[in-house]
């Protein structure tokens, strides 16, 4: 019998030297599939029926993560469009409105980064009131208050890069605060804003720290993350 | 044996490679933080501006020296030169001619025309400049902050 072209593709040597296990037709393929993936073997190879409710974990988690992939998305196609200098970053903002789909990937990246803060907090909230911050999950409880952190030094950074009135003087009121923690106070907010005064410095200090410095922390803490909940024992048990 | 607990050789070699590493990331550490720490741009006599005569004020009038943010205001017996940075979370205070009184844009703080707080969050008044009459000339130092508690007559630099 003449083998079809789809049957030629999956059994050629090019095709399983990606994908080892083949048709998941038994049980064991199944979960070799999830074991021999790189982007599936942090997830638990089996799942407990009530976790898969909707209602238990509604997403929550999955959300933040979905839309901290858009983040980075929309993020690394508005950085070929921004130049963090003060002469330029204002009217590099205004000038997106004139480039195609350039308000829309603006507006995408804003829009997601105030649902990231959103999401991220619910979820905390659910873990707490399922008992998932319990031994053996404190660790991983412990990850998670880690990226509320960093989501909201995210959202901070960020907040300062369209170089606006709104932009500047949150800034200015932020690292005041900051000049109030004792002892170190002044020295935390020079050392932040790289001069005596939100300027140059600070917002090429808050464009790194904003495109490179917290999403990469983000995201390995992200990765142990997931790979803890399976390491812990998947998802909690039901109440 | 000198001491009854003796060290072998492998873990005394062990401490000291773990000393070494400990070291060499004290050094990356506080040598990133180095790398990153800022310069100091501004020099002292940057910050002295002289803001202008003394006839060139009329008696009861607040002006505003935007670059430099300093209010200077003429009163009866002299002159008081405000920094315009509102000493709750360093925003800049505009006067306001008619209500006259300094309102802060960013928390609602409103100060009377000596600087003392009306309402909202400040901790204490609007800080003041050292000030100097040299030649009818005065003479602004926005390096020398004076924090005050409350208004005294005695802030007022005499003409």
């Amino acid at each position: 019998m003449k083998k079809g072209i789809l049957q030629r593709i999956l059994e050629s040597a090019v095709w399983r030297s990606i994908f080892r296990t083949g048709i998941p037709d038994t049980d064991l393929k199944r979960s070799m599939l999830m074991y021999n993936n790189f982007f599936l073997h942090i997830f638990p190879v089996k799942m407990k029926r009530h976790g898969l409710r909707f209602c238990y974990t509604f997403c929550l988690g999955g959300i933040s993560f979905l839309l901290f992939i858009i983040l980075c998305v929309t993020g690394i196609l508005l950085m070929f469009l921004y130049t963090p200098s003060i002469e330029r970053a204002y009217f590099d903002m205004q000038a997106l409105a004139l480039i195609f789909n350039g308000k829309i990937l603006r507006n995408l990246h804003r829009w997601a980064a105030h649902g990231m803060v959103v999401t991220v907090f619910l979820h905390m909230v659910r873990v707490f009131y399922t008992r998932s911050y319990r031994p053996p999950r404190e660790f991983n409880w412990v990850i998670g208050i880690w990226l509320l952190i960093l989501t909201l030094a995210l959202s901070y950074t960020g907040y300062l890069l369209p170089w606006d009135q709104l932009a500047y003087w949150g800034i200015t009121v932020g690292t005041t605060i900051m000049s109030y923690t004792p002892f170190l106070g002044k020295h935390i907010q020079y050392f932040v804003l790289g001069a005596d005064e939100v300027g140059h410095e600070a917002l090429l200090r808050f464009y790194v720290l904003h495109c490179a410095v917290i999403p990469f922390v983000a995201l390995v803490l992200m990765a142990i993350h997931f790979w803890r909940v399976r390491k812990d024992g998947g998802i909690s048990g039901p109440l | 044996m000198i001491g009854e607990k003796s060290i072998s050789r492998r873990r005394l070699m062990g401490y000291a490679w773990i000393g070494a590493a400990l070291i060499v990331i004290g050094e990356l550490i506080v040598g990133t933080f180095a790398f990153l720490w800022p310069r100091k741009k501004q020099g002292k006599g940057e910050k002295i501006f002289i803001a202008g005569k003394i006839n060139d004020f009329k008696v009861g009038e607040v002006i505003h020296f935007r670059k430099e943010k300093t209010f200077i205001q003429r009163l009866e017996g002299g002159f008081l030169a405000f920094s315009a940075i509102c000493p709750h979370l360093a925003c800049i205070v505009n006067w306001n001619e008619m209500l006259k009184k300094f309102e802060c844009p960013c928390h609602g703080a409103t100060f009377n025309r000596n600087g003392e707080v009306l309402e909202g969050p400040p901790p204490r008044p609007l800080d003041l400049y050292k000030l100097q009459i040299v030649e009818e000339k005065l003479v602004v130092d926005t390096a020398t902050l004076i924090e005050r508690k409350n208004f005294d007559p005695s802030q007022i630099v005499k003409t």
